[in-house]
């Protein structure tokens, strides 16, 4: 297999989910499920999803260690391109 | 820096996976044993310990996780979680059991995909902040969400 070297790169994408709340998307009731859809545009081959910590929330209550992103499933599936989502200049939005 | 390691690290991975691109989706169970839910989706198994700077990737080559991030206060976090509760508004219970935890920053993969849209779903529970007025319900997890596309400029053949 011949080797690549990436000589550049960028990441195009979004942030999809600010200072997302399970709890409160869920009502504010624990043990409830949360789902979120999105779609994308794949152009590499590749796609990542990322959750990230930025300092909010709660660090110590009800344990230590609880808090920081939590999921439970990711699932892709190929949706419908249609030309009005083509010449969208979106590369991810919320559906 | 961390990251950026990290991130050196999975282009290696994914370069291999653009060479045999042919799946076009793909289903990951993050933090648990692979689970068929009732509407047919396979999730696969997500089931590997992770520590505070590690990555994993699939046997199936399809995906990848990689986890960045220490708790403060706990010595042996084990970055995933087993909650044996019925859940509501799912009728696959089981799919919300398992779950993977993160310090930090939690990022996942698909790999080798046909280029074009996709639909992707993303599914949570809150397993830890209990619900019920006592202290446990004090707690608050906040975090956000990215879903970004990798672009290579340019690459040169050895």
């Amino acid at each position: 297999m011949s080797s690549f070297h990436v000589l550049a790169f960028k990441f195009q994408g979004t942030r999809v989910l600010k200072d997302f709340d399970i709890q409160r998307e869920a009502g504010g009731v624990s043990y409830r499920a949360v789902q979120k859809q999105f779609r994308f545009h794949v152009k590499e081959n590749y796609v990542e999803v990322h959750l990230f910590w930025a300092g909010k929330g709660t660090c110590c209550v009800p344990a230590p260690g609880t808090y920081g992103p939590l999921i439970q499933a990711i699932s892709a599936t190929p949706g419908k391109t249609t030309k009005k989502i083509i010449h969208l200049k979106y590369i991810c939005h919320d559906i | 820096m961390i990251h950026n390691i990290f991130e050196l690290n999975h282009i290696s991975t994914i370069d291999q996976s653009l060479i045999c691109t042919s799946d076009s989706e793909f289903a990951i169970k993050c933090g648990g044993p692979q689970i068929r839910t009732t509407d047919g989706i396979v999730y696969q198994s997500d089931n590997e310990t992770l520590g505070p700077a590690t990555y994993f990737v699939a046997d199936t080559n399809r995906w990848a996780v990689s986890n960045v991030g220490t708790f403060t206060g706990i010595s042996n976090p084990l970055f995933k979680s087993n909650v044996p509760k019925q859940f509501t508004r799912t009728v696959n219970s089981e799919l919300f059991q398992f779950a993977r935890l993160s310090a930090s920053s939690l990022r996942y993969y698909g790999l080798g995909l046909e280029n074009g849209f996709y639909n992707i779903t993303l599914q949570f529970a809150e397993t830890a902040i209990l619900d019920s007025p006592t202290w446990k319900s004090h707690g608050r997890r906040v975090f956000d969400i990215y879903i970004q596309v990798f672009l290579l400029l340019k690459f040169h053949n050895d």
